[in-house]
């Protein structure tokens, strides 16, 4: 794959908009993408959220925000498939790019969850995920990766603590990010004894969920180049399913989509993963960060947590993980997150000018549907 | 109406059905209405062993509405004798007394209430085993 870029990126800090509508979040976020990439003409318009419609706070969403950009025309189309929202608008742009249909187009995600209880929040992302077996099961998001932590502790023989280090690196590393919903790092020991949400889990463990909206323009580099707009590229993409409801899966935790969808990325890119310079995970918990990490096949099945505990992951090493705070500091907008870590991404390129690579990793549920994107930076000046 | 979806899952709810695969024996839970993803063969409902063993657990601290008066509680991932793995509440047993390995059997329970209409749904839960 080759030849398709993003020239523009918006976001807000992800926390609580109080004052604020879902489609004005978007549209400051949108706002910002399109004069990053001089305004241009937008055929198409691909909004992920993952709860706009569940919760009843707007249904058919894209037209909304479409007409408040000022979009006369053009495609306008909504995505709601949990975490994985965004990621899929990005991966429906590129297509739309590819065929020829589009010259630019607008892609990205938003969600609000501060205009809705915290409970309702939860039984949404309850029901997007399984309703039959998390509900007569009383089983939460949180308490299904609680038992996957339990299970590799058992399997493994590896303690919590080196599972919830990624937690205390992703907090480390989200003080040097602008729109991260945490800005402070944490040690472990806070961390270990913080509250449990679900045993062995802590809210250190969980990442917590916001506002929050980011929008990309993505356009074809032969364009980007012509108009002298600084890009990232798109080298390539997987995207892969795993089996649900979960309980018929016959290993926990091995995160075969994920796999798949890295495998396909990397090798339509044709990259190795050793050349890889950052690496940003879809941690949504910290046991799903480290089974992504072997998933990815940057740690051995079982040694993920030991890896992230040795500090082989940490900013200064070869490949950096969660180099903007991961979804734990940066915080959990679901249907925008996959966004948010691909603006970070191209924040990440502006600061270090030479060519270096990075992989993106989102999903939906755990590991119910990976997106995976190869990224590199580069350059018209 | 959330109500209406509990009634319709009620039977293989109550009773622990799953799905077989004539071909391969496969086993699933809930039930699958297609075919069986192993090997494409047809399925057929089963009433499925009602012991097994706990594979691993949790103690949920914060739960759903529906299940918000009975924090802390306990769901088990469960492996019955036949293979099959599930998730199901354990009941009858304290955060405490619960071990990775115990043995366990299925018993009929009270799941939720539902506030307004005073619905109340039953659903098999898991306890220690006896004997």
């Amino acid at each position: 794959m080759e030849g398709i870029v993003a020239v523009g990126y918006g976001l807000v800090r992800v926390g609580e908009y109080w004052a604020k509508d879902i489609v004005s979040l978007a549209a400051d976020a949108a706002s910002m993408a399109l004069d990053m990439a001089k305004q241009p003409s937008v055929d198409a318009l691909y909004v992920g959220s993952a709860l706009s419609g569940a919760l009843g706070i707007q249904g058919n969403l894209a037209i909304h925000v479409a007409d408040e950009l000022g979009f006369a025309d053009g495609l306008a189309v909504n995505i709601s498939a949990g975490g994985a929202s965004s990621g899929l608008a990005v991966l429906s742009g590129i297509d739309r790019l590819l065929s020829g249909s589009a010259e630019y187009v607008l892609v990205g995600g938003v969600e609000k969850v501060s205009d809705n209880l915290p409970s309702d929040v939860l039984e949404a992302i309850l029901i997007d995920i399984d309703r039959r077996v998390l509900k007569y099961s009383g089983l939460t998001d949180a308490g299904l990766a609680a038992i996957m932590a339990r299970l590799y502790m058992e399997e493994y023989g590896v303690s919590k603590e080196k599972i919830t280090s990624l937690s205390v690196l992703d907090h480390e590393n989200g003080v040097n990010n602008p729109y991260a919903m945490f800005r402070r790092a944490v040690s472990l020991d806070m961390a270990m004894s913080a509250p449990l949400v679900a045993d062995p889990l802590t809210i250190f463990d969980v990442a917590p969920y916001g506002d929050g909206a980011a929008f990309l323009v993505l356009t074809t580099k032969e364009k980007a180049l012509e108009e002298g707009l600084d890009y990232m590229e798109f080298l390539g993409y997987g995207v892969a399913r795993n089996r649900v409801p979960i309980s018929h899966r016959s290993n926990l935790l091995s995160f075969d989509a994920s796999a798949e969808a890295a495998s396909v990325a990397l090798s339509r890119a044709n990259i190795s993963i050793d050349s890889l310079r950052f690496v940003e995970l879809f941690d949504n918990f910290s046991i799903t960060g480290v089974l992504a990490l072997e998933a990815l096949g940057l740690s051995g099945s079982g040694s993920g947590a030991d890896d992230v505990w040795s500090g082989k992951f940490n900013l200064d090493r070869q490949v950096s993980v969660d180099i903007m705070g991961g979804l734990k500091a940066r915080g959990h907008p679901i249907g925008a997150t996959g966004a948010y870590q691909l603006c970070e991404a191209f924040m990440r390129f502006e600061e270090a000018p030479r060519r270096e690579y990075g992989l993106v990793h989102m999903m939906s549920g755990f590991d119910d549907q990976a997106i995976v994107f190869v990224v590199g930076g580069g350059g018209s000046a | 109406m959330p109500e209406i979806t509990e009634w319709r899952d009620r039977i293989w709810r109550y009773r622990l059905i799953g799905s077989r695969c004539g071909g391969c024996g496969s086993t699933y839970y809930p039930p699958r209405n297609s075919r069986c993803l192993k090997c494409g063969g047809d399925l057929e409902e089963v009433e499925l062993p009602r012991r097994g063993k706990l594979l691993s657990y949790t103690v949920v601290y914060q739960a759903p509405t529906l299940y918000k008066y009975s924090t802390p509680y306990i769901v088990g991932y469960i492996e019955l004798l036949d293979g099959t793995r599930l998730f199901a509440m354990l009941t009858d047993v304290e955060p405490d007394e619960v071990r990775v390995g115990m043995e366990l059997e299925a018993t009929l329970r009270k799941l939720y209430t539902y506030g307004e209409s005073g619905h109340i749904v039953y659903g098999v839960k898991f306890r220690p085993a006896v004997g």
